[in-house]
């Protein structure tokens, strides 16, 4: 067989696998824009309808009329946006001083982020929750913020692994220069760290905005203060039944943001996850 | 080229989300108003608040917009009126997870004056000291409590205390569509059906070849089949609805389970784990003959679907008597209640003449006050089903009422101990006898001993 031939039918089996995996990630957000079009009575209709039968644009409205979009769609760009910060600053400041500094029990402290991973979330929401409860911090949005200054174990290694991957000698030369150890960070460290910001950022912006057990532990006795995960997550639980073309409405507009800033994002954050090939765990 | 592709797609979805934003800032009211009333949350802490000589009380429900709306246009219309020195407001909750919003309101000690919650939450709360206790109030009015439907109050008494009071019942009757029903040739079922006219009737709807089943929504869990059981002169499964000491599983009780066993293995009911998350949503849609559901749903296609067809028809009697399942949804105030004065002329308007103007608004369900009820049944007949009507309050004055769930701290002990086998058994994944559900019976009774 010759050689352009077997090119040929190489790139074709790639392109059917492609697509074979492309379907099941693709068919259920196609569900929900085609349910989002639909009348309600028609979303349990036998057989299902792949393409409506009439396109109901007006679900997009009504979905959002039934929440208080606004406000909530505010409180949880807010939340995601002061969380996205403080994950960036705080991460990128212990991962520093992991990839830089010599201290003492680094590598026991480096051991004992990365083993807090292996801790389950849902043993800690009691003890987390009594705590916050104690200090007045119930019924805010507090609980929801301040964690995020105070490091997240992942992105923490992740920007270990990504510092150690940069060469000493900047911060050397940087040293004799005469800048500290937080210019020589922000400065120097920083700017050649887009990529791994990028990571850090839009992980921690995803995390926050669909973050929804941390709001309905804290703040649902508060609707005012709910963020979209909540008033969306309402829709489905209803006296009435759920009218779940309006519910696909709605969730489609609640995710336009993680898919915007993932589609602005997507070079830097295939280059930061890139690094975690580079060195290894040293 | 991809950039500018990419740059045309970005653009394109924040003008999208700028456009959804501008839409839900302009809806910012978001939930349905109706009345003078707002149904919206109080800005204040949850708890009540004084404001002079006026206290303001805080409610916490499941209810939708619509239903809080009317219940705040009660409250302001006719309970503050009668109470001028006592303002109410409702704070919003959520459905699904109510009781996670309930248990951390009250953990953190922001518990409103007076919420909602189903018998067990109510028994469960009660067993951990969570709750006021209002047998004394009770027992000043006793004309108050014999005003409820019989059975109502079972399930919030436990120890000779009083802990709340019902507010509106769920009974499970059958929706059928008169469409479909017409279209097989089967006559709809009369009021005083039987449990066989029920099955023979969903017999001749199945098609197994278009994979229906004859009827949808069957209880064929141990509370349905008791509930059919003791239609038949067996003997009710649990000794008391709430503070249950003794589980029994008679022969009567697994000579019903047998018959159900065959219905599911001839396809003519569905298997015990069929998906049953949208089968209201799938009657709505015209794609099922018979639904066993509650009466709830009554309200939900009188709102969704005007043009449907469809009648409601009461729990099916056996051969001895009639039961019914049902369940109460009730109210109580947490144990640190400031004003319970207060609060019990709340919770006394609450649990009957509020039902008077809300349920003309949202006819979810009856209420457990006999002499509000009938603003249920008014409300069906007025939309054209007086059948719905009749048979809910066929189901209300049914003597024998049966639990539809174990209410104590030990049911989730019990669900593992009972549901994996029993399922097996019904679905016939099993090769065990029906006479090992009173094996099970008698560890399930050892459990509720040493709990």
């Amino acid at each position: 067989m010759g050689k352009k031939k077997k090119q040929t039918i190489s790139t074709t089996l790639r392109y059917i696998l492609i697509l074979l995996f492309c379907i099941p990630m693709i068919f259920p957000l196609l569900w929900m824009f085609t349910t989002a079009l639909k009348d309600n009575a028609a979303v349990f209709k036998v057989p299902p309808q792949i393409i409506p039968k009439e396109f109901h644009w007006e679900n997009f409205t009504k979905g959002v009329a039934k929440l208080n979009f606004g406000r909530q769609f505010m409180i949880s760009m807010g939340v995601s946006v002061i969380s996205c910060i403080g994950q960036v600053c705080s991460c990128m400041s212990v991962g520093y001083a992991l990839a830089r500094l010599k201290f003492k029990g680094k590598k026991l402290w480096f051991y004992l982020i990365i083993g807090s991973m292996m801790i389950p979330g849902m043993v800690t929401v009691i003890p987390v929750f009594r705590f916050w409860t104690k200090i007045g911090a119930y019924g805010t949005l507090w609980p929801m913020i301040i964690p995020a200054f105070l490091g997240a174990p992942f992105q923490t290694f992740l920007a270990r692994q990504f510092m150690t991957t940069i060469p000493k000698a900047y911060d050397d030369a940087a040293r004799i220069d005469g800048a500290n150890r937080l210019q020589i960070l922000t400065r120097i460290i920083a700017p050649m760290s887009k990529p791994l910001m990028t990571v850090i950022a839009i992980q921690s912006f995803q995390g926050a905005w669909n973050n929804y057990m941390t709001p309905l532990l804290y703040v649902i006795s508060k609707p005012e203060k709910w963020p979209l995960s909540l008033g969306i997550g309402r829709m489905t639980s209803s006296t009435y039944g759920t009218q779940w073309n309006l519910f696909m409405a709605a969730d489609i507009l609640y995710l336009l943001p993680v898919l915007i800033i993932f589609f602005f994002c997507q070079d830097y954050f295939m280059e930061g996850l890139g690094s975690m090939n580079n060195t290894g765990v040293k | 080229m991809k950039n500018k592709m990419r740059k045309v797609i970005i653009i394109g979805l924040c003008g999208v989300m700028g456009t959804a934003l501008l839409t839900g800032c302009g809806g910012d009211d978001g939930a349905a108003k109706s009345g003078s009333g707002s149904g919206k949350t109080s800005k204040s802490d949850a708890g009540n608040s004084g404001d002079g000589d006026q206290i303001t009380l805080k409610v916490v429900d499941w209810e939708s917009d619509e239903m809080n709306a009317a219940m705040q246009d009660a409250f302001d219309n006719v309970f503050t009126k009668e109470h001028p020195n006592i303002k109410v407001e409702i704070v919003e909750g959520s459905y699904s997870d109510y009781g996670q919003q309930m248990t951390g309101m009250i953990t953190a000690g922001e518990a409103p004056d007076v919420f909602q919650g189903g018998y067990d939450m109510g028994a469960s709360f009660y067993k951990k000291n969570l709750l006021y206790d209002w047998s004394d109030k009770a027992e000043e009015e006793p004309d108050f409590v014999d005003s409820f439907y019989e059975g109502t109050m079972d399930g919030w008494h436990l120890d000779g205390k009083t802990y709340g009071f019902p507010g509106l019942v769920n009974t499970y009757g059958v929706f059928y569509n008169k469409d479909l029903l017409k279209a097989a040739g089967v006559g709809e079922p009369a009021g005083d059906w039987t449990w066989d006219d029920f099955f023979n009737m969903a017999e001749e709807l199945k098609d197994p070849s278009q994979n229906k089943f004859g009827a949808y929504g069957f209880d064929s869990s141990c509370f349905g089949i008791a509930n059919v059981s003791t239609s038949y002169g067996g003997e009710p499964m649990m000794d008391k609805i709430v503070g249950t000491s003794k589980v029994t599983v008679d022969d009567e009780f697994l000579n019903q389970a047998e018959r159900v066993q065959g219905l599911i293995k001839d396809g003519t009911l569905p298997e015990r784990t069929y998906e049953t998350a949208n089968l209201n949503s799938m009657f709505e849609a015209g794609e099922m003959a018979l639904l066993y559901f509650g009466q709830w749903e009554a309200d939900t296609l009188i709102r969704n679907t005007p043009d449907f067809e469809w009648g409601y028809a009461p729990t099916p009697r056996g051969s001895k008597e009639k039961t019914t399942i049902y369940d109460t949804i009730g109210w109580m105030s947490p144990k640190n209640t400031e004003h319970p004065e207060e609060t019990w002329e709340l919770i006394k308007f609450m649990s009957s003449e509020m039902y008077d103007t809300v349920l003309k608004e949202t006819p979810v369900a009856p209420c457990a006050y006999a002499d509000s009820a009938s603003v249920f049944y008014d409300v069906m007949k007025e939309h054209d089903h007086p059948e719905a009507a009749d048979a809910v309050k066929q189901m209300m004055e049914t003597e024998q009422k049966n639990g539809i769930r174990f209410a104590d701290d030990w049911s989730s002990d019990v669900g593992k101990v009972w549901d994996p086998t029993f399922n097996d058994i019904m679905d016939g994944k099993s090769r065990e006898p029906l006479t090992k559900l009173q094996d099970i019976t008698k560890k399930i009774n050892q459990i509720i001993e040493g709990s």
